[in-house]
């Protein structure tokens, strides 16, 4: 299939995502850089496997989602969080938005969260994909990843809020 | 479905999208029509959702990502087969390489030249013909195709863990080109050749850009070498 697709191209196209997602799960700019170039070097030596170009986006998140979980060399398995137990961890209110959030407080207080929830919110809000995308991405249940997103954002907020962005507790009228 | 299930499940939803078209997603949205707490919860949710979204697609890329993308991409090793089908036609290719890619012998046998056509042949698509991390094995494959096999490498570059080579030619001399793995600076390209074979060979050691490649150039032992790389100028000061 690699004939059909320009690399240059792809390149273009999908970079700059791809490198916000690395860096949404490393932290770091060196390794977020390091994945992104080993995902396109991937795609220019085993692309053509895949049998449909409209999977190639899909296909480059996949990729390096599983370098940067196989760069960590993780021997256990993430426990699978149900929705149910969610609840207890909602912050009262979630942070109230400034004019705008300042990417480096996202970046600190994401870097606290816990490594499974990171990969969906950061699809969660870089990416318009679905709930079913994001799970063939992660290559998890559709329950599993509502639940790491439900899950993930309140660990965000609460992070947020605790870095000092302030809250707004609603009140009746 | 009670106000504080219903937050679990808008937590997930983004505004506008089709997060909300779910069943439970309705029946929470349903709820917030009814209760004002919980749909002023939902405003500043919505709010955040937005905020998060816009944040994390303003965050800056790396000026020079793109360009350690490219570099690294050139690289594309050969499975074997191909590389035996191609081997009669890239003995073709060699001797048409040497007409096309040096033509005149007056102002083309110079040094800058040289450099500058070996860097920018990175810049395009090319193969390895030899994949290995055996710089042995690099040597080996090198001297059995008569060009430079007996290089020193500067003790920075000595300990990066070799990815191949190949071999290219320049008037009527072999050219090695030897890549090495620069870590997070990506491929390192060392071309090397006969110092005879150019009319002006760099006396000394000689930094140079070459289109978004930074080179350092020297020679030694009657060789002369181009190191060609995305990283900094500073990097590449650092490995000798």
């Amino acid at each position: 299939m690699r004939g059909d697709i320009d690399l240059d191209r792809l390149v273009e196209q999908h970079y700059a995502a791809l490198y916000r997602f690395a860096l949404s799960l490393s932290g770091n700019e060196t390794d977020a850089c390091d994945l992104v170039q080993e995902t396109f070097y991937l795609f220019s030596t085993k692309g053509h496997q895949l049998n449909d170009p409209s999977k190639v986006k899909s296909w480059l998140f996949t990729t390096l989602y599983r370098l940067f979980t196989g760069s960590r060399r993780r021997l256990i398995r993430f426990p699978q969080h149900e929705l149910e137990a969610v609840e207890t961890e909602l912050p009262e209110a979630p942070p109230q938005p400034p004019q705008r959030f300042d990417w480096s407080l996202v970046r600190a207080c994401l870097a606290r969260v816990d490594e499974p929830f990171r990969a969906p919110v950061a699809l969660f809000y870089l990416e318009d994909y679905t709930y079913a995308e994001i799970a063939g991405i992660l290559h998890v249940p559709l329950g599993t990843v509502k639940s790491r997103i439900a899950r993930g954002v309140a660990a965000l907020q609460s992070m947020m809020l605790e870095q000092g962005a302030p809250a707004v507790h609603s009140r009746n009228p | 479905m009670n106000a504080s299930e219903a937050k679990q499940v808008l937590i997930a939803c983004r505004p506008g999208s089709d997060d909300l078209r779910s069943a439970e997603a309705m029946t929470a949205l349903a709820l917030v029509q009814h209760d004002p707490e919980l749909r002023r919860w939902w405003e500043l949710q919505q709010a955040f959702h937005e905020q998060a979204r816009r944040s994390f697609g303003e965050i800056p890329v790396p000026a020079h990502l793109r360009g350690r993308i490219h570099a690294r991409t050139k690289v594309i090793p050969l499975p074997w087969w191909r590389t035996r089908v191609a081997w009669s036609a890239a003995a073709a290719l060699m001797l048409l390489a040497v007409v096309w890619f040096w033509p005149s012998p007056s102002a083309e046998d110079s040094f800058a030249t040289f450099r500058s056509r070996t860097a920018r042949s990175v810049l395009r698509q090319y193969n390895m013909d030899i994949t290995t991390n055996d710089m042995a094995q690099i040597r080996e494959f090198l001297d059995a195709r008569q060009a430079p096999a007996d290089y020193t490498l500067p003790p920075g570059l000595s300990r990066l863990p070799a990815l191949g080579a190949g071999v290219l030619g320049w008037k009527d001399r072999k050219v090695a080109m030897v890549c090495l793995n620069g870590g997070v600076q990506g491929t390192l390209f060392l071309f090397i050749v006969d110092e005879k074979s150019l009319r002006d060979p760099p006396a000394r050691r000689e930094f140079a850009a070459v289109k978004e490649l930074n080179t350092v150039s020297w020679s030694e032992q009657g060789k002369t070498y181009v190191l060609a790389s995305s990283g900094g100028r500073e990097w590449l000061e650092q490995l000798f």
